[in-house]
């Protein structure tokens, strides 16, 4: 999937609702406020570590985990999953990223975050590492060929 | 991106891409990570100012040679240049590599092997810091670095992850485990972060405080899930590599499919509905009835200047009060105490009322020291339930509008799952029906329809 499709997926996320704002059941509000409220309670934590029983689930998991660890930038919840079926070309995953205020595009903020990297790389100059062009030519991602990306990260200094 | 580079560790054996990459991605979550005065410096501070020469005799263990023997961290220390002078340490690395007898932590050793440590951390933790300038709009770093930026960070990063990994650690931090400074976590630093909306589970999982499956940590595992916290996105690379390059890995590439939840809406009920709601009956096992539960959070929360008394604040008194303890001051607590019970509801006035006069009654009797344990306690349940209080006064809990909550992501994953693996129609269907057919999960023929795709989750700031 390519960035321009990804970002497509997420306009049409971010535009569609479970229920209409007229139709909300009280179960549903009831569910909101109580938990927003009890989000604020404090009490001790407690962490589990229980996990699946098979070997196979837990290696299993154990990737994903690593993928969701790896997609996470900053402050989003990630939940991921994957199709693990045998005889196909590609390995699918699918992952949910959520920002913690609500209010974030998270996904583009990612998003934005690889265009500031990249373009920071090709378009910045000694004493102006930080320029920013929140909008760069996908060219730029398509140049990220072996030798082009492999010249930033992959060489000695 | 991540998907491009995670497919050329097949191609090309290596995840040198991925990981630098990473690096640079992760810099700024990680040098907050690092640098977090509540949660990761007292670890850090405890680390680098142990007096090693009080470090305990070791038992000889060979137990977990093998695990050591293929470290990579071991063979990196036979060539690597350090500062801190380790001899000893490069002997026994250089037994593993001939094959024969070594130890790694040994009283010989367990010096050296915590300046390495120490040294490791510290280089980790400065590279990382100067890398995540970087991305911050308003700092200014030279692009020139950059490169030797991200190189450091990933070779300290790496070193740390392969001595996180070691059975060494574990041997010199179970055995260091009385001199670790067993820091409780400050409530007060946790009470700001959630109005900050900065909270940082995974940080706060691995406090000394911490409860796993029901049972406080043991000090020394606290140290080593912290350690390996810190370098998480390593080991994050580390295990996807050698899931990639294990010979069962069957596909050619990774593709990743990002989804972001929707809101739920901008309303919820107010706290005074919710109470007022069906879901809410009256208390069946008490006298106190929904309207008296309703006028109490009204009257505690109906103050503006509670936990600023007087210019007095909670914090402030617990900070003097967790100090060391000084009978002089005991006058000074009082007033603090009175000031602060002087504004705010009449249930604030009256539990710091309840508060001056234990203090005052054990003043009389010289016995102030045995009480103070009690003031804590009552002082941060007031301050932590001031933080509710607070909330319901505020949107969305006191209005009801403007709640900003999306459906949570394991939710909507599992429904959208549940949806696509379905044939049934409706409105709902017809909704999503574009990304479900994105969504879709393929299976062969020869599987079983119903065995489930595994879920994973991380929470992270």
């Amino acid at each position: 999937m390519t960035l321009v499709q990804m970002e497509s997926l997420r306009v049409k996320l971010s535009q569609i609702s479970l229920v209409r704002t007229d139709e909300i059941p009280e179960s549903v509000l009831t569910f909101s406020t109580l938990t927003t409220i009890l989000s604020y309670i404090r009490r001790p934590r407690t962490f589990s570590g229980a996990g699946p029983t098979k070997k196979k689930h837990r290696a299993h998991l154990s990737v994903l985990n690593a993928l969701a660890t790896l997609l996470v930038r900053d402050v989003e919840d990630v939940a991921i999953t994957a199709n693990v079926p045998s005889g196909y070309e590609n390995l699918e995953v699918i992952a949910c990223v959520g920002a913690k205020d609500g209010l974030t595009l998270v996904q583009y903020g990612a998003l934005r975050q690889i265009w500031t990297w990249v373009t920071t790389l090709f378009t910045g100059t000694p004493g102006n590492p930080t320029l920013i062009n929140p909008s760069p030519p996908n060219q730029t991602l398509k140049d990220l060929t072996d030798a082009g990306l492999e010249s930033y990260i992959d060489e000695r200094p | 991106m991540i998907s491009e580079l995670i497919t050329r560790i097949k191609s090309s054996g290596t995840s040198n891409l991925l990981q630098r990459y990473l690096t640079g991605m992760a810099s700024t979550k990680m040098a907050r990570r690092l640098n977090n005065e509540a949660l990761s410096k007292p670890f850090l501070n405890c680390l680098k100012g142990l007096d090693t020469s009080r470090f305990p005799d070791v038992v000889c263990d060979t137990t977990d040679l093998d695990r050591e023997r293929y470290n990579p961290l071991l063979s990196a220390l036979r060539i690597t240049k350090t500062r801190t002078s380790i001899p000893n340490l490069r002997e026994q690395a250089e037994a593993a590599s001939n094959g024969t007898p070594f130890d790694v932590y040994t009283d010989k050793t367990k010096e050296e092997f915590h300046n390495i440590l120490c040294e490791i951390l510290h280089d980790y933790t400065t590279s990382m810091t100067e890398l995540a300038k970087y991305y911050d709009p308003k700092q200014s770093a030279d692009l020139q670095d950059f490169r030797l930026r991200l190189y450091e960070a990933a070779i300290s990063g790496n070193a740390l992850l392969h001595l996180a990994r070691s059975s060494a650690i574990e041997k010199h931090l179970q055995a260091i485990e009385h001199l670790l400074g067993d820091f409780r976590r400050n409530k007060a630093d946790d009470t700001r972060m959630v109005e900050e909306d900065e909270i940082d589970d995974d940080l706060r999982s691995v406090q000394p405080s911490a409860v796993h499956d029901g049972q406080v940590i043991p000090l020394w595992e606290s140290y080593l899930k912290w350690l390996r916290l810190m370098v998480s996105h390593f080991d994050a690379t580390s295990i996807l590599t050698q899931y990639i390059k294990h010979p069962d890995f069957q596909y050619n590439r990774i593709t990743i499919k990002i989804i972001t939840p929707p809101r739920v809406d901008k309303c919820l009920l107010t706290w005074e509905q919710l109470l007022q709601s069906k879901y809410f009956p009256e208390p069946q096992l008490t006298d106190v009835s929904t309207d008296t539960i309703i006028e109490f959070l009204k009257e505690w929360s109906d103050s503006e200047k509670e936990a600023q008394g007087g210019g007095r604040s909670i914090d402030q008194i617990l900070k003097t009060l967790k100090g060391p303890f000084d009978p002089s001051t005991t006058i000074r607590l009082t007033e603090d105490l009175v000031a602060l019970g002087s504004v705010g509801s009449s249930g604030w006035k009256a539990y710091i009322k309840n508060m001056v006069e234990l203090l005052t009654k054990h003043r009389i009797s010289s016995t102030v020291q045995e009480v103070i344990p009690d003031i804590i306690g009552m002082l941060e349940t007031l301050r932590d339930n001031s933080l509710l209080f607070k909330m319901l006064r505020k949107a969305p809990l006191g209005s009801g509008k403007n709640f900003t909550g999306a459906i949570h992501c394991e939710a909507l994953l599992a429904l959208l799952i549940i949806l696509s693996r379905t044939k049934a129609s409706g409105p709902i269907y017809e909704q999503y029906r574009e990304i479900l057919n994105e969504l879709r999960v393929r299976y062969p023929i020869s599987f079983s329809p119903l065995r489930s795709p595994l879920i994973s989750s991380a929470t992270e700031c």
